[in-house]
């Protein structure tokens, strides 16, 4: 709300997904979350989650629950979604019971939680389909949640484009979870401030990609500078052009890309034959998520897809086989080693710890 | 009353003499120390100022719920206030209707609690630019002393600002604060005792300006999202008034304006970019609303507003446009040729925008 500009930011640290091969074992989600949220008011918090799709996400209809910008780039009204039924309180099992014979079941209702809908998909039998959705903060250029803060307590790291709240300055006023389409700041009722994805700063600045990347057993993100012509998520982004953001409609320009999930196989008739041409994911479904540049982007796959199937070369699949982490993550030299800029404060020697 | 207006009978204008009656809470000497219990400030039981706050609707923070309920139920509250002083602090004890106790929660993310705050400008006194209501300007930063029910009592807070969005805690509080709601009345008690003297300000001046807010969490209210007063004026006990600061404060309580022309002037002119009132063809966004300007603007502050509103500009709220060398430019153009009597007349019926129908000075001692 602040009408002093943000400084540019000079680089952007960027994260491809690629949904073809993210088969939801949540082992991103645990890697964040025993990194980061499973402490002092962060256990319903999910920097990174990932949901089925089709399904309600998490917290529950975030998609309905407004922010961003509208057409005119003036911000959207949202919500500040509430524990019960937007988050789910998070439950434990009775597990010391159910091991002597009790029937395992929930300490206390579930009414909702992360991947609430796990493998409900959608469709009918034999044609049911769905595929999963990692979401992590997008780290926006145009952030809607630094927008929103009246108090000016959020701020885009210059030298990498890191959207971090500045806890010092947060009164816990929550109007950027509100504005936040992806309803990806969350709300520490313990200590009245607000949290979320800090893209691992800490390691990034050692040189190490984000923990949910570093840790995915289906290698399926990409971590790099956009600006790099020789990261993978550069090449993936603007030379080949296969990884979308998410919701781009939302206006908040995100940098977190994702390659849509091939829409095939074909539905079978109720002979149990394929129809030709037909496809397993209705496409429009993808678009709603990736706009329209979708079918596009899955013509591309589809060739390229091909081209490996005869024995051909194909630099794009290479890419996305993932064959390394040493050419998936590219963050080049520490970035500013051992010092954190603090929003306006400037910036801060913050402890170096076994450099 | 009339006891106390004798001792400026002498020099007190039209204008002086319906200051003082409606703007000015009278600070009542008690021997000290003060503390901060709201159930025992009532047993001093000195007049307390009866005042109304409007929701802030200049600037629009993006939260749906809290929106709609500002849209729906946004109305002017009213505030008592009763305010004293020993030797070394001011206590203000503020009492306002809620018909529901909110409280902050340690484990919900989407509850807010019922909130006070006083206002107090750093620098006041004749020739002296009152700040910005809303949080201070550049140049004219405020103290902001806000008290907030939270899970397991009151959460007192100190903070300095000098526009909207730099509001800072300072680095030691001297606040102590207590809240205290009556279920039977439905109603909160906020007392607050801060220092006198404070390295950054001093309250040892017969007229202090200060400003009230209030927040009603059952509304999603927090921050901006507030029910704000005008600049009121405490007058202390045992301090000398500076008559020429008085004038000042006074300037357009004489009520002399005609509301008909200016309604007319404000309908005609203003609102083709304000909405006011019944006058409500300006688009939404390109100027301020004038809606809730009789309760939440000085006379003076509306005047400067008119007739110079670059000299009164607040960064961060937008409409105005920001030179390279810092110097703020409003949207607005001056009407600074604007003869005396239609500056009169627009003023008057600006002051009536948002004033329900009852507003007089409450000579009781019970809210």
């Amino acid at each position: 709300m602040t009408d002093v500009a943000a400084p540019p930011t000079s680089r952007q640290l960027a994260m491809v997904m690629d949904l073809n091969k993210c088969i939801g074992c949540q082992t991103c989600t645990v890697a964040c979350k025993t990194q980061w949220t499973n402490r002092n008011g962060r256990e319903y918090m999910y920097w990174n989650n990932v949901e089925s799709r089709p399904g309600t996400g998490y917290p529950r209809h975030w998609e309905e629950l407004g922010g961003g910008f509208d057409a005119q780039g003036k911000l959207r009204d949202g919500v500040v979604p509430g524990r019960g039924q937007d988050y789910g309180t998070p439950w434990d099992f009775n597990l010391e019971d159910a091991a002597l014979g009790a029937e395992l079941r929930a300490t206390q209702a579930p009414t909702h939680g992360p991947n609430w809908d796990e493998d409900a998909g959608g469709g009918e039998f034999p044609n049911s389909y769905g595929f999963y959705l990692p979401r992590i903060c997008n780290h926006c250029t145009n952030a809607a949640c630094l927008a929103a803060c009246p108090r000016g307590a959020i701020f885009k790291r210059a030298q990498d484009g890191v959207v971090l709240v500045d806890q010092q300055r947060c009164e816990g006023l929550r109007y950027c979870v509100a504005a936040c389409p992806y309803k990806k700041v969350y709300f520490n009722p313990k200590i009245s401030k607000s949290e979320k994805c800090i893209f691992c700063f800490p390691r990034v600045e050692k040189g190490l990609a984000p923990a949910c990347a570093h840790q995915c057993v289906g290698r399926i993100r990409f971590v790099g500078y956009l600006d790099d012509v020789d990261s993978q998520v550069h090449k993936l982004v603007h030379v080949w052009k296969v990884a979308l953001p998410l919701h781009a409609e939302y206006g908040t320009q995100p940098n977190v890309f994702y390659v849509p999930p091939l829409p095939g196989p074909p539905k079978f008739d109720k002979d149990g034959k394929p129809i030709e041409g037909s496809t397993r994911i209705p496409v429009e479904l993808l678009e709603q998520l990736f706009g329209p540049e979708t079918r596009r982007v899955l013509a591309t796959l589809e060739a390229e897809r091909e081209k490996k199937r005869r024995g051909k070369k194909s630099e794009l699949l290479d890419l996305l086989i993932a064959f390394s982490h040493k050419e998936m993550f590219r963050l080049g030299e520490p970035v500013a080693p051992g010092l954190v800029q603090l929003g306006r404060r400037g910036a801060k020697a913050v402890h170096e710890g076994a450099r | 009353m009339i006891a106390t207006l004798a001792l400026f009978a002498l020099a007190a204008s039209p204008a002086e003499e319906r200051f003082l009656a409606t703007e000015v809470i009278d600070v009542v000497r008690v021997p000290g120390p003060l503390v901060a219990k709201p159930e025992a400030a009532g047993l001093y039981l000195p007049p307390a100022t009866r005042m109304w706050l409007a929701p802030q609707r200049t600037v629009r923070l993006p939260d749906r719920d809290a929106n709609e309920a500002l849209d729906v139920l946004g109305a002017p509250r009213a505030l008592e206030v009763r305010a004293f002083r020993d030797d070394n602090d001011l206590a203000l004890v503020l009492e306002w209707r809620d018909e529901t106790e909110d409280r902050g929660s340690s484990a919900e993310t989407d509850r807010f609690g019922d909130a006070a705050a006083v206002e107090l400008p750093l620098a006041f006194g004749p020739g002296v630019r009152l700040p910005y209501v809303g949080m201070g300007d550049d140049g004219a930063p405020v103290a902001l002393y806000l008290q907030r029910a939270v899970e397991h009592g009151t959460l007192g807070r100190e903070l300095v600002a000098a526009g909207f969005g730099s509001s800072t805690r300072t680095a030691a509080s001297s606040v102590r604060a207590a809240m205290r709601y009556d279920a039977a009345k439905r109603s909160w008690r906020a007392m607050l005792v801060i220092p006198l003297v404070t390295p950054e300000r001093d309250l040892r001046a017969g007229l202090v300006p200060i400003g009230f807010a209030l927040w009603d969490g059952a509304h999603r209210e927090r921050g901006g999202n507030k029910a704000l007063s005008s600049w009121k004026v405490l007058r202390m006990p045992g301090q000398r008034v500076d008559d020429r600061y008085l004038t000042e404060l006074a300037w357009g309580f004489d009520g002399k304006g005609d509301v008909l022309r200016g309604k007319q002037l404000i309908d005609t002119v203003c609102g083709a970019c304000h909405r006011a009132g019944d006058k409500r063809s300006a688009p939404v966004g390109l100027a301020p609303p004038l809606d809730d300007m009789g309760l939440v603007a000085t006379p003076s502050y509306l005047r400067d507003s008119v007739m110079a509103p670059s000299a009164v500009v607040v960064p961060g709220k937008g409409w105005s446009v920001r030179a390279a060398d810092g110097t703020r430019t409003s949207v607005m153009p001056p009407f600074a040729a604007l003869p005396a009597a239609d500056l009169d007349a627009i003023v008057a019926y600006l002051r009536t925008l948002g004033v329900p129908a009852v507003t007089s000075k409450a000579e009781g001692t019970t809210p």
